[in-house]
Order: structure tokens, then C-alpha cells, then sequence
């Protein structure tokens, strides 16, 4: 079987004559935590709404668990949980009797109810009526309804939308938690990197349809590396010395100087040179650009600012 | 068989659950017990309309509910039902939801309709044990009435079930509607406009093809005393709602879910 839990081939899909997904080729790893990125608009809920078998893609093939799954959806559905957009509440239920309409509809034991509301933490305002819940409550009904099948995928659909920072921290642990301990491969999409940033293990960003960069979240942070400022005794001398030995150094003029990296482990390895060199560094400033501004920049969101 | 069954039975667990408290079973047991509180009332003040003539006070109490039932109340009522039973998944936007779990598209779609199915029937039932209720209370108060003297049972049962069987016809069109629009205009909207034309069109040579008027038809066999199940309002009735839901399920089953 394919070490990815996800995969999706040259996926196209359009409304009328408007293009939403573009050659769209995702892998997810098992066991992963992939955070899907991009702006809004970008085609986010499409590829989830694609992934789920809500879409009927024209081409392009999408397996899961390693089975097709125009072929067998209902196999495939079974071990997933999603949280599509907002949260789909009957407003006139309680909150249990929501989870226990998605129970009824999977068959499941009677008991996980329960059992997802304590997870969620709405034990005491299960008898509830859905409608009359804060926006967080809402979304964590919805992601109990998500996890309530005992999922080895959970598909999250910005899940943080309307909550608030303790909300946002809360959301993060018990997902972190669920990846850990048991092994649930996430899939999350947002438009907010840093929402993300400290969860995943994965990341896509996503544009006009278009898939702009996947790879693990150092890979990510290695593209953003450019310079790095590193303070010395003599600038000009040391990166001479650098140059010598391959690295691309220049002098900021008196104690200050510039090197240019691909990735993380050209800073050990400069540090090495100029310590085997006797050359003090006094210290060493990542000018990195924030992943912020890095996927600002490649989803052309921060043209304007 | 299990492949059939399991889905089906599962999604119906989930249907019966969400009706709890909705206005669409409300509706379903107030309708009809408001068209019997009015014939109870009527023959309350006018119990002389049973007795007099020495005739069969069965056929004059349930052969007027027949009229107006058939006619109007009830493909008024369940316009409004089936578009309420199908708006509680538009207002929720569940259909994302119930069609990303592991069910067959058409195993959703076929249980929506029983359940409305199921509702059509509570409605006809609810109205019957209604109104032997009347008659039984009527009788009470007015000894003279001679609802013993007569044996009316079969046929009014008989005449129940085709009114309902026919009913299945406009339900299913409305059905079709109500679960592709999210907008309640054009159900209700169809639905009332629909009704009227039947009332309408009643001297039209073909009212008997429209869908709208089966049940009145079907009705109309009350009063002929006619026994035999499938006469041709109750055909169509079934024949209409059976290829509407064979185009309904292949539609859903390809459409894209917003």
C-alpha cells in the first residue's frame, strides 16, 4: 500500500465556465498532520468537498486509504470524519440528539455519543438546543460529529473559523492529542498560516486552484530562509574566509555580515568554519522572512500591503 | 438484501429523529384534527343534518370531509409538510454533512421520501380516528343519530386509502421540488398555484390527469360506493410519484452537493 492516506491525481473541476481546481495533485502521509493553506477563494472547500465524493471531479482520480474512491465510496467514507464548512446543525435538536442522528446514520454503539461529547467538552449543555449555542460550541458539535465514527482521517474544513483564542488552543491540543495517541491522520485547511503553523507536520498551499508548494513544514521553512546576519569580530575578513569555502558572505561594513543560505544546516555549517577559523560569533540573527510573508508572497496576498 | 435494508433503515432512524418537535408533525396531527373540529362543531349545532331523511349519517359526516379533505386541505397540508421536512436539511446545509457519511446517495433520498410517505398516512390515519371520534361523541350526545344501523366501515377505510395512495402523486412532485430548492417560493408557491388550478379546471375534460386533482377523485369514490382499490386516480397517483422518484434519485445521485 502507498504511504499516502491521501492521493489525488491531475484533479480538474469547474462550475459552468468558471475554473476552481487546476491539475490538483495532493499527497497526504499517513499519520500526517497537513495543514492545506490559501486564501480565500483559493479552492480549498472544493478539493475537500472533491475529497469527500460531494464534487464528482471530471478527470483526475482521487484514492484514499489506497482504494478509488468513485469506486468504493462507502468503504472509504467509513473511516472518515468531516467538518465541511460550518458546522451542519438541526437547530431545533438538542446537541446530543444531533450526534445521535450522525450515530443512527453510521450505526455506531450507542455509548460514543457520550463518550465524543466529554472529548469535546459539551457534557453539560448537551440537552441544549443546537440552535441556541455560541459559534465555538457550534463548531465543536460539529467537530464531535466528525470524530464520532472513531476516524483514522479527519477532515477538517476550517475548523477554526469564529473561534477565539483559548478556543483556537483548545481546538489545537485535542487535535495534536488525537494524531498522537491515536494515530489519526488530519487533514485541515486554512487561510491563516500561523493558525496551522504549530500543528502540522504537512503543508500545501493551494491558489487559484493551483497547488503552489507541498512538502513537510521544515521544507517550507527552508524555502523561506534567505539571509542570515551573523556579528563577528572583523566582517570583512570572515567573509572572506566564507567565500573561500563555498558560502555566499558579504561584509554589512564593521562587525555585521550577510550570509546567504538555502537551508538550516548552512548556518551549523558556516558557524563551524568561522569557529574553526578562530572567528568569535557573537551572534546570530535568522533575517528569515515570517512563513507569513513567505505564503503572503506566493499566494500574491501581500501585493497590496 | 442487507446492502438495501441496512442503509435504509439506518437513514430512517435518523428521520424519525429529526421530526421531533418540528412544526411538519405538529402540522401533520393539528391539520386534521382541525378539519374534524369543525365537522364535530357543524353537526354539533346541526346534528338534525344526520338525522333527517332517515340516511345513512356516515355518508353525510364523512362524505363531506371527503370533499373538502381531498380536494384541498389535504394537498394543501402536505405541500407545506414536505416542503418543511425538506427545509430542516436546507436550514441545517446538512446535505454536505449526510452525504459525506458512508450511505448510499439513494438510501438518504429514498428514506426522505417514506418519511413523508409516513406523514401522508398519519395525516389520513389521524383523520379517520378523528372522525369516528366525532361520530362517536356525536352519537353520545345525539342517541337519535342511527350510526349503529348502518355498516360503513370497509368503504370508509377503502376510501382513506385511495385518497392516500392518489395523494402520492402531488406529494412526490412537491417532494422533487422541495428537496433540490432551498427557496420555499417555488414549492409553495407551485404547490398552492397548482391546487387552484385544480379547482379551477374541475369542468376541464382531463382535471382527471392532473396530478393535483387525483385525491379528489379518489375521494369521489366515497360516494359512489366504489370498492375496487386501483381505479384510475390511485393508478396514476402511484404510477406518477414512481417515475418521479426513479428521475429524482438518478439526479441526486450525480448531482454536486453544495
Amino acid at each position: 500500500m502507498s504511504p499516502n492516506l491521501i492521493e489525488t491525481n491531475a484533479l480538474d473541476f469547474r462550475f459552468g465556465a468558471h475554473q476552481v481546481l487546476t491539475d490538483l495533485s495532493i499527497q497526504v502521509p499517513t499519520g500526517a498532520i497537513y495543514g492545506f493553506l490559501g486564501p480565500n477563494g483559493a479552492g480549498k472547500s472544493t478539493t475537500i468537498r472533491a475529497l469527500m465524493g460531494l464534487y464528482k471531479t471530471p478527470r483526475g482520480s482521487i484514492t484514499l486509504f489506497g482504494r478509488d474512491l468513485r469506486s468504493e465510496r462507502e468503504a472509504v467514507l467509513q473511516r472518515i470524519g468531516a467538518l465541511v464548512e460550518s458546522p451542519s446543525l438541526y437547530e431545533h435538536l438538542s446537541g446530543r440528539d444531533n450526534l445521535e442522528i450522525t450515530r443512527r446514520m453510521r450505526g455506531l454503539r450507542k455509548e460514543l455519543v457520550t463518550e465524543m461529547l466529554k472529548v469535546v467538552g459539551l457534557e453539560r449543555d448537551a440537552p441544549r438546543k443546537a440552535g441556541t449555542y455560541s459559534t465555538g460550541m457550534r463548531q465543536r458539535l460539529g467537530l464531535a460529529q466528525a470524530l464520532l465514527a472513531e476516524p483514522d482521517l479527519l477532515v477538517l474544513d476550517e475548523p477554526a473559523n469564529g473561534l477565539d483564542p483559548q478556543g483556537m488552543r483548545e481546538l489545537r491540543e485535542l487535535l495534536l492529542g488525537l494524531n498522537r495517541e491515536r494515530g489519526i491522520t488530519i487533514f485541515i485547511s486554512s487561510h491563516i498560516l500561523s493558525e496551522i503553523e504549530k500543528t502540522a507536520t504537512h503543508v500545501g498551499i493551494i491558489d487559484r486552484g493551483r497547488l503552489l508548494f507541498q512538502g513537510s513544514l521544515g521544507e517550507l521553512k527552508d524555502i523561506s530562509l534567505s539571509s542570515v546576519r551573523i556579528e563577528t569580530r572583523d566582517a570583512a575578513a570572515v567573509s572572506a574566509i566564507l567565500g573561500k569555502e563555498g558560502f555566499t558572505a558579504r561584509s554589512l561594513g564593521g562587525d555585521a555580515l550577510a550570509l546567504t543560505v538555502k537551508n538550516r544546516d548552512e548556518i551549523t555549517g558556516a558557524i563551524r568554519v568561522m569557529i574553526e577559523h578562530e572567528q568569535p560569533v557573537y551572534e546570530v540573527n535568522s533575517s528569515q522572512k515570517s512563513l507569513e510573508d513567505l505564503f503572503l508572497n506566493m499566494t500574491d496576498m501581500g501585493g497590496a500591503a | 438484501m442487507t446492502k438495501v435494508l441496512t442503509p435504509l433503515c439506518r437513514s430512517f432512524g435518523a428521520e424519525v429523529l429529526k421530526l421531533k418537535g418540528t412544526l411538519a408533525l405538529w402540522g401533520t396531527l393539528l391539520g386534521p384534527l382541525f378539519l374534524a373540529g369543525m365537522n364535530f362543531l357543524i353537526y354539533f349545532i346541526h346534528e338534525e343534518l344526520l338525522i333527517e331523511g332517515g340516511g345513512n349519517p356516515w355518508a353525510v359526516l364523512f362524505g363531506n370531509t371527503f370533499n373538502i379533505w381531498a380536494m384541498m386541505f389535504l394537498p394543501l397540508l402536505m405541500t407545506v409538510i414536505v416542503y418543511l421536512v425538506c427545509n430542516v436539511e436546507h436550514r441545517a446545509s446538512a446535505w454536505k454533512h449526510v452525504y459525506a457519511l458512508p450511505l448510499p446517495r439513494w438510501s438518504v433520498y429514498i428514506t426522505k421520501y417514506l418519511i413523508l410517505v409516513f406523514l401522508l398516512f398519519l395525516a389520513n390515519g389521524t383523520l379517520v380516528l378523528l372522525q369516528y371520534l366525532t361520530a362517536f361523541l356525536l352519537w353520545k350526545i345525539y342517541p337519535a343519530i342511527a350510526f349503529a344501523d348502518f355498516a360503513y366501515d370497509a368503504l370508509i377505510m377503502m376510501s382513506f386509502l385511495k385518497v392516500t395512495l392518489a395523494s402520492l402523486g402531488m406529494l412526490t412532485i412537491q417532494f422533487v421540488i422541495s428537496i433540490n430548492v432551498r427557496n420555499f417560493v417555488l414549492p409553495l408557491g407551485l404547490g398552492i398555484f397548482s391546487i387552484i388550478a385544480s379547482l379551477f379546471l374541475m369542468r376541464w375534460e382531463h382535471i382527471d390527469l392532473f396530478p393535483y386533482a387525483y385525491a379528489f377523485f379518489a375521494g369521489q369514490d366515497f360516494s359512489a360506493e366504489e370498492m375496487a382499490l386501483f381505479t384510475q386516480p390511485v393508478l396514476l397517483g402511484l404510477a406518477v410519484s414512481t417515475v418521479l422518484l426513479l428521475i429524482g434519485t438518478t439526479i441526486n445521485s450525480r448531482r454536486d452537493i453544495r
